[in-house]
Order: C-alpha cells, then sequence, then structure tokens
C-alpha cells in the first residue's frame, strides 16, 4: 500500500460531486477510478481490481446497496471496504448499508481531513487482512503438504507393518486410522509349525517420530515369524533393533504373544504395556498378562531380559489387550476413561462380549466426538488347534533347471545347544531349495521334533512321560533347562542331504546324538509303534507320522533318518520342456 | 433563509477553488447544469405528485449543494426530502419558490467569481 498508490474506485452519479471527490483523492496521492453507475462500477471493479470503494447510496438505475451486494461477493476472500457517500440519517437506511457490506460513511460537504483519515484507517485495515490471508493460505498449503507426507508415510508404512495374519477368523481388532501417528503398532504372524506370533506395542511421542520405530519392529518380526524363530528370540531381536535405532527417550511398550497349537500353551512377554486380561475357559477365572519388563529398545541387549511366561490353554481361553489411547478417552469434564472403569466392566460384563461392551462404554463415556484417533484393541479366541493350519510359505521360486546335489553336515556342542535353536537356520537353507517351500511347514515341525527328541531324550535323558499334566510339563522344562545349563560333552550332529532340480528332489535328514539311544527301537521300525501311549509324550512322533514323512531309526536308537521325495524324481532321463 | 446571508459558503468556495485549480470553472458548470436537472426533476416531481421521486431528487441536491458550500440550498433541499419521505408532497410545493430564488443567488455568485477567476 505505501509502496504503490492505493487504488480508489468512487461510484457517483453526480458529476459535479464525482469531480470534486476525484480532485481530493489525487491530492491525497490515490489512484482513482471512476464509475458513473451501477453497472460501470461492478464492471471497474472487475477490471481495475480497487483497494477501497467509495459508493453513492441513491442513484438512479440500479442502487449503492445492489452494487455492494455484488462487489461483496466479486471480492470474495478479498477484503475490499467499501465507503458508503451519504447524507441518509435514518438509522434503518444506515443499517441496510452495512448490511449490504459497507464499513463506513462519509457525508457531504466532503472534508479533506476526514476523508483521509476514514481512507487511511480502511486502507490499513485491508493490508493487514491482506496479510493475514496470506498467513493464512500458507498455513494451509504447509499443513496441506504435511498431509500429503502423512499419506505417503502411511502407504509405506502399511507395506511394511502390514496387518500379517490379523484377519484370522478367531482375531477381532480395532486400530483407528490415526492411531498410527500416535505409536501404535498392531502385529499378527502364523509361523511355519502353526504357531501364531501377536504384538500389541506403543511406541512413546506422536507423529512420525512415533510411527517411524514401527518400520523395523514389523519387518524384523514377520522376517522372524516367517523363518520359524519363537517369541523368546523375537523380542530379544526386536530389542536389540530398538536399542540401535531409537534416540534416547524413545521406546516401545509391547506385549508379545506366541500361541503354540502343538503344545496347547501360550508363551508371552510384556512390557510397559497396561496388562491384558485372560479368561480362562477351564475354571472361569479372569488373569491378568503381567507387564515385568521394561519395554523394547531401552535396555542393551546384554542386560536384555527375554524371559517369557507361559499359561496352558484350552480352545475357548480368551484374551484382550488393549493400549493407553481406550485409557485414555476423556470426557467433557476432561477426565479419562481409566483402567479401573476397564476392569470394572471386563469383572462384570460375560469374556463374549468384552470386546463390544468395552467399545459401547468408552463410547458413552467419552462421547463419539473424542473416542480418539487413538484406540488399538485386541481380542484373541484361542481355537481348536484342528482350526488352525499352519501358515503356508508363499510358493516356490523357479529354480535352476539343472540338477542339483549338495550334502550338508552341523554339528552342535554343549555350548551351542544351550543357546542356538539351529532350525531357523536350517529352513532358511531349505527354502532355497526348488520347489521345496510349499512344504516348509511340514520339514519344520518334523525338523523341529527329531531335534527336541534328539536333544530332551536322547542327550539330556529326559522322561517324557514327565509331561502328561500341566504341572509336569513345567517341571519338565525346568528340569530340561537346568540338565542343559550343566551339559559339558555330547553332541548333536545334523546332515542334510539333498538332490534334485525345479521338477523334483529327494531330501534326507539325519540326526544323531552322542547319548545311548533308545532300548527299544529297533532297525527300520516305522514309527507308528513308538507313539508313546501318554498324550504328550507320544505328539511328537505321531505328528510327524500323521505327516507322511518316512523315519529311519538306527541302533541303538540315536540316530534317525527322516527321507523326503516330491515332484518328479528321480527325474527322468528324457528331458522335457519346461511348462512354466 | 434571510436573504441577508451569503448563498455561498466563502470558506469553503476558496478550498474549492485551491483543490480544483484550472479546473474550477468546470466543476461550476457541471454543477449548474445537474442543479437545473434537478429543479426540474423536483417541478416534475411536485406536479406528479411523487414523493419518492422527489426525496430523491432533494437529496442529491442536497448532497451536490453541501459539497459547493450552498448551506441555505442544501438545507431547502433537505426539508423537500423530508417531505418526500413523509409523502406529504402538497406541504413541499411551497418550498419550490424559495428553492428557484435560493438556487438563483448562489449560481449569480458562482458566475461572478468566475468571471472574477476569467
Amino acid at each position: 500500500m505505501s509502496r504503490q498508490k492505493a487504488r480508489i474506485l468512487v461510484v457517483e452519479d453526480s458529476r459535479a460531486d464525482r469531480m470534486l471527490l476525484t480532485a481530493l483523492l489525487r491530492r491525497q496521492g490515490y489512484s482513482v477510478i471512476e464509475a458513473a453507475d451501477g453497472p460501470a462500477a461492478i464492471a471497474q471493479f472487475e477490471a481495475a481490481r480497487p483497494d477501497l470503494v467509495l459508493l453513492d447510496v441513491i442513484m438512479p438505475g440500479m442502487d449503492g446497496i445492489e452494487v455492494a451486494r455484488v462487489i461483496c461477493d466479486a471480492a470474495r476472500r478479498r477484503f475490499v471496504p467499501i465507503i458508503f457517500l451519504t447524507a441518509l440519517q435514518e438509522p434503518a437506511a444506515l443499517a441496510r448499508c452495512l448490511d449490504a457490506g459497507g464499513v463506513d460513511f462519509l457525508t457531504k460537504p466532503y472534508h479533506d481531513i476526514i476523508l483521509k483519515a476514514k481512507l487511511g484507517v480502511f486502507l490499513r485495515m485491508a493490508e493487514m487482512q491482506r496479510q493475514l490471508q496470506r498467513q493464512r493460505d500458507e498455513i494451509a498449503r504447509h499443513n496441506e503438504r504435511l498431509l500429503q507426507e502423512q499419506e505417503v508415510a502411511k502407504v509405506v508404512y502399511d507395506k511394511v507393518a502390514h496387518h500379517g495374519d490379523l484377519d484370522l477368523p478367531h482375531i477381532r481388532y480395532l486400530q483407528s486410522p490415526l492411531a498410527l501417528f500416535n505409536g501404535d503398532v498392531l502385529l499378527a504372524a502364523r509361523g511355519p509349525t502353526g504357531n501364531l506370533l501377536v504384538l500389541l506395542g506403543d511406541f512413546t511421542g506422536h507423529g512420525l517420530a512415533a510411527a517411524i520405530g514401527a518400520m523395523p519392529l514389523a519387518q524384523t518380526f514377520y522376517a522372524m515369524a516367517e523363518k520359524g524363530f519363537r517369541l523368546r528370540d523375537i523380542i530379544r531381536e526386536l530389542n536389540l533393533k530398538l536399542h540401535a535405532v531409537l534416540p534416547p527417550g524413545v521406546f516401545c511398550c509391547a506385549t508379545a504373544i506366541d500361541f503354540d497349537s502343538n503344545e496347547s500353551a501360550l508363551h508371552y512377554w510384556s512390557g510397559g504395556l497396561p496388562e491384558g486380561v485372560m479368561y480362562r475357559v477351564a475354571d472361569g477365572a479372569r488373569l491378568r498378562l503381567r507387564s515385568r519388563h521394561l519395554p523394547l529398545g531401552i535396555r542393551p541387549p546384554e542386560q536384555f531380559d527375554d524371559r517369557c511366561e507361559r499359561i496352558v490353554l484350552t480352545p475357548g481361553d480368551r484374551l484382550l489387550l488393549w493400549s493407553d489411547g481406550i485409557l485414555e478417552a476423556a470426557n467433557a469434564a476432561g477426565e479419562r476413561y481409566g483402567e479401573a472403569r476397564l476392569l470394572a466392566l471386563i469383572g462384570q460384563e460375560a469374556p463374549l462380549s468384552w470386546f463390544d461392551a468395552l467399545l459401547r462404554d468408552v463410547e458413552a463415556f467419552a462421547g463419539t466426538g473424542d473416542r480418539g484417533d487413538d484406540v488399538s484393541l485386541l481380542e484373541i479366541t484361542v481355537p481348536d488347534p484342528r482350526e488352525l493350519e499352519p501358515a503356508l510359505v508363499a510358493a516356490a521360486r523357479g529354480g535352476s533347471a539343472e540338477p542339483q546335489q549338495w550334502q550338508l553336515s552341523f554339528t552342535l556342542l554343549p555350548a551351542s545347544l544351550r543357546s542356538l535353536n539351529p532350525l531357523p537356520l536350517l529352513l532358511h537353507i531349505l527354502m532355497e531349495v526348488p520347489g521345496l517351500r510349499p512344504y516348509s511347514s511340514r520339514l519344520f515341525t518334523a525338523l523341529s521334533e527329531l531335534y527336541a527328541n534328539a536333544l530332551e531324550h536322547g542327550l539330556l535323558r529326559l522322561d517324557s512321560s514327565l509331561k502328561s499334566t500341566g504341572a509336569g510339563f513345567s517341571q519338565y522344562y525346568a528340569e530340561r533347562d537346568r540338565r542343559l545349563a550343566q551339559l559339558e560333552e555330547g553332541s548333536v550332529v545334523l546332515q542334510l542331504a539333498y538332490e534334485g532340480d525345479c521338477r523334483g528332489g529327494l531330501l534326507e535328514v539325519e540326526l544323531q546324538d552322542s547319548g545311548a539311544g533308545f532300548d527299544a527301537i529297533t532297525t527300520r521300525h516305522r514309527i507308528t509303534a513308538l507313539a508313546g501311549s501318554t498324550a504328550y509324550a507320544g505328539r511328537g512322533i505321531r505328528l510327524l507320522e500323521r505327516l507322511g514323512f518316512e523315519l529311519t531309526y538306527f541302533p541303538p536308537g540315536n540316530r534317525v533318518r527322516l527321507r523326503f521325495p516330491w515332484g518328479e524324481w528321480p527325474a527322468p532321463f528324457t528331458t522335457r520342456t519346461e511348462s512354466n | 433563509m434571510g436573504s441577508e446571508q451569503p448563498a455561498l459558503d466563502r470558506e469553503i468556495v476558496g478550498e474549492l477553488q485551491a483543490l480544483m485549480g484550472g479546473d474550477f470553472g468546470m466543476l461550476v458548470n457541471t454543477f449548474l447544469t445537474d442543479s437545473e436537472q434537478r429543479i426540474a426533476a423536483i417541478e416534475a416531481a411536485l406536479q406528479q405528485q411523487d414523493p419518492e421521486a422527489l426525496r430523491r431528487a432533494a437529496h442529491s441536491f442536497k448532497g451536490s449543494a453541501a459539497n459547493l458550500g450552498a448551506a441555505g440550498l442544501s438545507e431547502l433541499c433537505r426539508q423537500l426530502e423530508e417531505y418526500g419521505r413523509d409523502g406529504r408532497v402538497d406541504a413541499a410545493q411551497p418550498l419550490l419558490p424559495a428553492l428557484q430564488q435560493e438556487y438563483s443567488r448562489a449560481r449569480a455568485q458562482l458566475e461572478t467569481l468566475l468571471a472574477a477567476a476569467g
């Protein structure tokens, strides 16, 4: 305004008055545009974009009030003050002028000083308005850019931290769309033995900073679950990753659960997240999933406690997990929903309706407006193991057409027997074998059983009949840990032999432990007879039988060979054209 | 409106001359042309008993007259405008000769000024 002459549009039908006003304005340094009637005023307003309009009220044809309305519409968000030129006195008429968009009046005769003062005020006001508008536009653009960035981040995030197997029929969850930017993570994956791994996490902080840590978390979680790692290994690795990448003060409260349908138990690790609730069908008890650890990412790896709790499961058992968001839902008075209300509700509601009742109650408490963008709620009903299909690992990649043939021998000595689970490693190698991927879950189950048998029965001489009761189960594993810790010599040797090509192949796995062997086992004994008399002890071997593997035990029973042919093998001598 | 009073405010006219400079003559001539049209419009409104037309014509004339410093003329217009607003065309009728007379006085003074400026 000060740098450039302000443009004033003078709308006045009386020629003498218009001339006079124009002369006054020019003397004050303004640039003046003249219009003698309404239509000319509107045309000039569009064409010359004046900064301020001086407008006569009473004009023949279109009067000033009509013109003001049209001009206000045309100006839209641009603020162009309109000052009416009038000697009108009646309050009603003056009010009509203001309603039509006028900001003030000038009466005749015109006074130089009053004209100058009024124009100065309203031009400054218009300039401030424009500045405000510019800033508002700037903020709006900035905000839009931020939202776009969040959208992009969310797309990337969703690809990495996808919900995995959360859509299984026995899982119910609610995660509000913006929960991600409040740091909530919800992951589920089935492992190759049919176990189900679930993790609910809540990163400290808000916005992108909170969401970003979810990426390494999810990637590690899914990669390890797919390879057959179990909860302890995964949780230790997650802590290590987060500890390495997160800045101080940022960490992840989490509860992770590993449902093992073979063992009919769950293992859980919980640090910092609100303690979930489990309903146990067997005795009607409502248990808390105790949070005994510091959140992930705080402790350096060597101080990290990866110990998990174990709970025996019965089909129909039900678990409910939630993050802080639901507890922080506030009502109009600013009061929070809180854990006491949640637990009271869970105490009185039937477990079947926990999920819905909780959402209803929070909504009734906080109102729909502020149930928040921050709700993560997860419910898992323990299914009948027969309903659980092991994860079908992605179909085989195309392999080399050339036949391959290799052998691998892997010897585990006491230090490694104590701390290393060799199976994910071996499975990883086997997954590179063309055509073997579809069988990964069966193979993994078989290898797990054979390795457990070699280690626990062959080497540690544990009595499997202990496992026939729930209490004995714990005792069995306590004893296993004790003997393993004391193990000073001995070994388990794993040998893999493979030959085949993309059409099929033959895999032989041999396990030999340095123990004394099984008395009862003799050469080429089909395992059926071995299937123990007790449900727990026999399970492993019965399982292998059910999966259709060909097993051979060699005397004195400390060596077992599994043979697994698939596809067209041995290959016919004539080579065929590849069909896919 | 005593005729002892000058028809024009000397101070205002002086300001106008300063403001308009060489254009002062054009301003005066424009005012005189417009004024005659307005007086004709007022006469017509009175004859046709049209209070709204009276109000509008008197209102515009009132403003222009005030701008030129013709206070007496402006005051007569204000009274006519009021009668027009109130629908009292008959009451306005007697003001017409006074208006014409006051206009003549103002015009005479303006013409004298123009002649002097020459």
